[in-house]
């Protein structure tokens, strides 16, 4: 009983605490952040090619730069408190990058 | 990553300020982030670096499981002596004149192999690599056959047959017994989490600096805090490097979307930039070929224009001796770091020049720069041996996080002797990767020694051998407690590493005291790179027998815990 007390004092610690099914909030940003992310990355990749520059360095440094995006995307999620704000951020960026494909391609 | 008591404190102070638990600190909630990202595919993760570690040096591995050809530096003091009474010329003109060697090489082929469907000759793919020995492939319709050829002496050597060094090379990004793309695309996967565990894990750190010269011996977790700290911290340039240029050899399988949508014809841009041509010419006609030698000089010179240091490292044939017959010429600079070189293409019959290699474009560079650093195939010996330590150390990393995952949790268990089913999938994991893996790499080398010669498909069962011993080294961790298995996998690694020295010697004409009486550099690095492994392994053990889980530690925290809850 007391180690099920110590460990509810360790309140914030919880979630590292071992195996159980994440909670909504949680699975919510893991879906936003491994799909979201790759979703951005896959834009940022194509929205390269509106680049005033030869389609070969625009794919190859796209690549290069989506990697980035993904990360800190990844990142991004993870850090903002509220989990609307992580959405709202992440359609944000998507939606830009999506105006600026659909306008170049 | 911060320590369990200071979050605890922060914790308290969290819960008694504010009664949520839900609010949490962010470097708490990266903390989470960090762990749980390191966890998931840790094991993974473990495997490819370990794997890619020793891909440093994937070819000696291979010289070292093909122990009949003798070494080069040997063969060196023992060629030279009658070389020079019968043409003192040679020597002189070889050092100067580099493609001789390939010239050679290519007039035993045509004795030999004259109606082959690809001739490939190369030097080798790192810079370390030795001109004197090259390395041949003859592909016909059927089969692929490789030998080595050595220009000194121009012997034909014909190996056992070994997965060798390569194994390892391509388990590290390939995987096994699974589909390339998908093996690639989980490979990418754990990249991808890897940095992200990375980059949380820098900022969950407090005091980068200060951590760094901390170690606290014989702390329970303190002390795997501390060593996950040391493995991480300095060498963290390279952690960050090695993970991202990863990913980037890989990217355009991760994000071929642009180059989907956009207009440029992949094929035409390959052959661009790329010497590789398919030799799949249809109705043959015999018919003679050009003096290739004096094409590589011609192609070498004028590459030389460029950047002195220009010389050829491959020759390829296709369909020699045949109206279709094509040469192409590869080069690249002495140490170079981008995996692009220089080519140009003849045709065999004519010997006109086809196709001229032109500079690719600066981002193909950028790629190309980050995947020759991630591979290190331009280094020296002395720059390969720290990217082999910074390897390890990296292997380091990862299992100190995945043992101090278990060591952080175990204090917390209900009953020590029955845990949840999460911990004990982690510890078994832990065990049968951390110990069983090395294992498997040892027993990969001693079926390379013990198999018999003449056996069919002698390299797969090397291969096959290997996850044999991986999957026993698996059942014995559940078979048994998790200490003893730690216990007994470990003093198998330290014996087996001990002992793969005098195996050698006994199986082979190459021990470690004839290695040093023939200056064997390679041999004798091998043994007592094993040796110093079985020291490590050794000490391993003895840390598993005796020190783990000091029960001093276990009432000490009980007692903290304990007072803490007290207090509240």
């Amino acid at each position: 009983m007391s180690q099920r007390r110590s460990s509810q004092k360790s309140g914030s610690q919880k979630s590292s605490q071992g195996f159980y099914l994440p909670s909504l909030n949680v699975l919510s940003r893991i879906v936003l952040a491994m799909g979201g992310g790759y979703g951005v990355a896959a834009l940022t990749n194509l929205a390269f090619l509106a680049l005033p520059m030869d389609t070969i360095s625009a794919i190859y440094w796209s690549q290069i730069a989506s990697i980035l995006v993904y990360a800190v995307i990844i990142i991004l999620v993870f850090s903002l408190r509220r989990l609307w704000l992580a959405w709202t951020v992440v359609a944000g960026i998507a939606s830009i990058l999506g105006v600026i494909c659909y306008a170049a391609l | 990553m911060s320590d369990s008591a200071k979050n605890q404190t922060l914790s308290m102070t969290a819960t008694q300020t504010k009664p949520k638990i839900k609010v949490k600190g962010y470097r708490l909630l990266m903390t989470d982030v960090h762990t749980w990202f390191g966890l998931l595919l840790g094991w993974l993760l473990f495997t490819i670096f370990l794997m890619g570690t020793v891909s440093y040096f994937n070819n000696e591995l291979t010289v070292w499981m093909q122990p009949e050809i003798p070494a080069v530096s040997q063969q060196t003091s023992a060629a030279t002596l009658p070389a020079t009474s019968s043409s003192p010329l040679q020597n002189v003109t070889s050092t100067v004149d580099k493609p001789e060697p390939f010239g050679m090489a290519i007039k035993n082929l045509q004795a030999t192999q004259a109606n082959a469907k690809n001739w490939f000759i190369t030097k080798g793919a790192s810079s370390t690599s030795h001109d004197q020995r090259l390395h041949i492939t003859v592909s016909n319709d059927k089969e692929r056959q490789h030998y080595q050829f050595d220009t000194q002496t121009q012997t034909l050597y014909t190996p056992r047959d070994t997965a060798g060094g390569n194994f390892f090379y391509r388990m590290h990004f390939d995987l096994h017994y699974m589909s390339v793309i998908w093996a690639r695309i989980i490979v990418g996967i754990a990249s991808m989490m890897m940095l992200i565990a990375i980059i949380a894990g820098v900022i969950v750190h407090k005091k980068i600096f200060t951590d760094f010269f901390t170690f606290r011996w014989g702390k329970g977790q303190r002390s795997w805090l501390d060593a996950h700290n040391a493995f991480s911290v300095l060498p963290l340039p390279f952690h960050i490097m090695i993970t991202f240029t990863g990913i980037i050899t890989l990217v355009s399988l991760y994000m071929p979307w642009a180059s989907k949508v956009s207009d440029i014809d992949t094929q035409q841009f390959f052959e661009e930039i790329y010497s590789y041509r398919p030799a799949n010419a249809t109705e043959l006609q015999p018919a003679p070929m050009v003096d290739v030698t004096p094409l590589l000089a011609n192609a070498q010179a004028d590459w030389q224009k460029l950047n002195p240091h220009y010389a050829v490292t491959s020759v390829s044939i296709n369909h020699p001796n045949t109206d279709h017959s094509m040469i192409i010429v590869d080069g690249k600079a002495d140490r170079q770091i981008s995996t692009i070189g220089v080519f140009r293409i003849y045709d065999g019959q004519t010997g006109e020049t086809l196709k001229q290699s032109e500079p690719p474009p600066l981002a193909v560079t950028a790629h190309t720069v980050m995947i020759g650093l991630h591979a290190g195939r331009f280094s020296d010996y002395w720059l390969r041996w720290l990217y082999f330590l910074l390897g390890v150390a990296g292997c380091g990393m990862i299992a100190t996080g995945l043992v101090l995952w278990t060591v952080k949790r175990r204090r917390q268990l209900f009953d020590k002797n029955k845990p949840y089913a999460g911990f004990w999938l982690v510890e078994k994991l832990n065990i049968a990767t951390l110990a069983g893996l090395p294992l498997a790499m040892v027993g990969f080398f001693w079926l390379n020694r013990l198999l018999p010669l003449n056996m069919a498909t002698r390299a797969k069962w090397e291969v096959d051998g290997f996850f044999i011993i991986w999957a026993g080294s698996f059942v014995l961790t559940l078979l048994m407690s998790s200490r003893l298995a730690w216990r007994v996998l470990l003093s198998l690694v330290t014996l087996s590493l001990l002992f793969t020295p005098l195996l050698n010697s006994l199986t082979t004409e190459r021990g470690f005291f004839q290695s040093v009486l023939n200056r064997d550099v390679l041999f004798i690095s091998f043994d007592v790179t094993c040796f110093i492994l079985a020291l490590l392994f050794a000490y391993l053990t003895y840390a598993a027998t005796f020190k783990q889980t000091p029960s001093k530690q276990k009432v000490k925290s009980n007692a903290r815990l304990g007072a803490q809850v007290g207090n509240q």
